[in-house]
């Protein structure tokens, strides 16, 4: 168990250094800070933005209702968001068009 | 260090059970992303020693696996908010780093959670053909590397908590059965563990309906939220790049078209005419692109092994596809012997029983089982072969 372990740590810190390698040295990608950019920007907008406003929903429905309400609130926000956040791109920018 | 005030978290589902049973379904929609990338990225830039190892058969092998690879990757987004919503106090601990070990650890959590949500966002944006990035980035070559990183962070992370997930897959009913009961009333004061797993499996089920009608035609109906809908556009087949994209004009391919088959010990130079008096062959085979939409098509043309015979080709040579096409990667193209030698690899005259379209490739267009859409080569000028 523990050589599994290990042996999973090993490999996933190696293939973590193979894929930084493969992105810092790809002749395709000649500028990091926009990949850079990006990657934080996702947890920066995670973190700060959406996961505060999930809780803060969160702690308002805790104080303002039942726990069957709640269940029903809970399901909801999780499949309204997820539905809305794949449907962003479509909703913004359009279908592909149809030729 | 004095403590500064944190937020407190009071429900009881961020402990390691309900992580480790969403983390699992997370686990397993990126690796599943994961290979059926791999497979992608190998079929469009097989490494030499790969090149010629690779299966023709099936013939819809492409078409799943990237089918697979979008449907995945979109079930994945409400299963990593649900994870991060789960593991969320976390990033409140005190104090912030204990130890160099921890720091490395927690700095592997910020490369996990950074490299998960990009390879999603990213994927999600291109498979509606959105790039918001620009020229920020170019978008296949970023997406691979950063799936290496994810990949790699991920079985990192696998194996920092291997303790915390085998205590997470043990039954609190079964093991604990005491603690289990005081958190069955304790639930009662809220949404219990049950209800939150149920409605993350609904989301992620929801969000895959919603999306797959462009891979699998016949739940078109339902999926509102495809970012394509096939089986329309002209012969009942979408156009990913028209002629115009690709810089193929009307007189480009006008009457004294000829494909030259050039390489071999009696080169050719054939009219569409003369093509299409050759012995044709029907085949139906899918069109399917790395963007995860693909459609069933019927083709008819002449076998590209007997075109490669009829100019004396020696029988192990590979193939260089040359188009018409002025702008675009894919221009030129290698097609290793094992697809240019499968009974079905056609050049194709003729789509869903009509003449092809000029967006469609027309004079001749290439068609061959299992491969990416990219590499279907539209407005076939010259085959070249490579002895």
């Amino acid at each position: 168990m523990r050589v599994l372990r290990y042996s999973a740590i090993l490999t996933g810190v190696a293939v973590l250094v193979y894929g930084v390698y493969g992105l810092l040295t790809a002749p395709e990608i000649p500028r990091l800070s926009g990949v850079a950019y990006w990657l934080l920007g996702g947890v920066a907008l995670h973190d700060a933005v959406l996961a505060p406003a999930v809780f803060a929903l969160c702690w308002l429905a805790a104080r303002r209702t039942t726990p069957r309400v709640r269940a029903v609130l809970a399901a909801v926000l999780l499949v309204a968001g997820a539905v809305t956040l794949v449907a962003a791109p479509i909703l913004l920018h359009g279908r592909v068009a149809i030729r | 260090m004095k403590q500064p005030p944190l937020p407190q978290f009071h429900s009881r589902l961020h402990d390691e059970r309900t992580t480790t049973l969403v983390g699992t379904a997370l686990g397993v929609a990126f690796v599943t992303a994961f290979l059926t990338g791999l497979v992608s990225h190998v079929l469009q830039h097989p490494p030499s020693w790969l090149a010629h190892h690779l299966w023709t058969r099936p013939s819809w092998g492409y078409r799943l696996t990237q089918g697979l690879h979008v449907v995945s990757g979109v079930a994945a987004i409400p299963l990593l908010l649900a994870k991060l919503w789960t593991v969320y106090p976390k990033l409140f601990q005190w104090p912030p780093l204990k130890s160099v070990t921890h720091a490395l650890e927690r700095l592997s959590i910020l490369v996990l959670i950074a490299g998960a949500i990009f390879e999603l966002v990213t994927g999600l944006l291109n498979a509606a053909q959105w790039y918001v990035w620009g020229s920020q980035f170019p978008f296949i070559q970023t997406h691979y590397w950063v799936a290496w990183i994810t990949l790699g962070a991920l079985v990192l992370h696998i194996g920092v908590q291997a303790p915390a997930i085998a205590r997470g897959f043990r039954s609190p009913k079964k093991e604990l059965p005491e603690a289990y009961r005081e958190d069955l009333v304790a639930q009662r004061q809220g949404v219990s563990r049950r209800t939150f797993i149920a409605t993350t499996a609904v989301a992620a089920g929801t969000v895959t309906v919603a999306t797959v009608g462009q891979s699998v035609t016949s739940v078109q109906q339902v999926s509102v939220l495809s970012p394509r809908d096939v089986g329309v556009g002209e012969l009942g087949v979408p156009i990913n790049r028209t002629a115009a994209q690709a810089g193929v004009a009307a007189e480009h391919v006008s009457a004294d078209w000829r494909l030259e088959v050039v390489g071999g010990a009696r080169p050719l130079s054939l009219s569409r005419d003369e093509l299409a008096a050759l012995p044709q062959t029907f085949a139906k085979l899918p069109i399917a692109c790395v963007e995860g939409w693909s459609v069933d098509a019927h083709w008819q043309g002449v076998r590209i092994r007997d075109l490669m015979d009829m100019a004396g080709a020696p029988h192990d040579a590979d193939l260089r596809v040359v188009s018409m096409e002025r702008n675009g990667a894919y221009a030129v193209t290698v097609m290793e012997r094992e697809y240019a030698r499968d009974a079905t690899a056609l050049l194709a005259l003729h789509l869903n029983g009509e003449p092809l379209t000029l967006d469609h490739g027309y004079p001749a267009r290439v068609i061959v089982p299992n491969r990416p859409g990219v590499l279907q080569t539209k407005w076939v000028r010259r085959l070249e072969v490579i002895a």
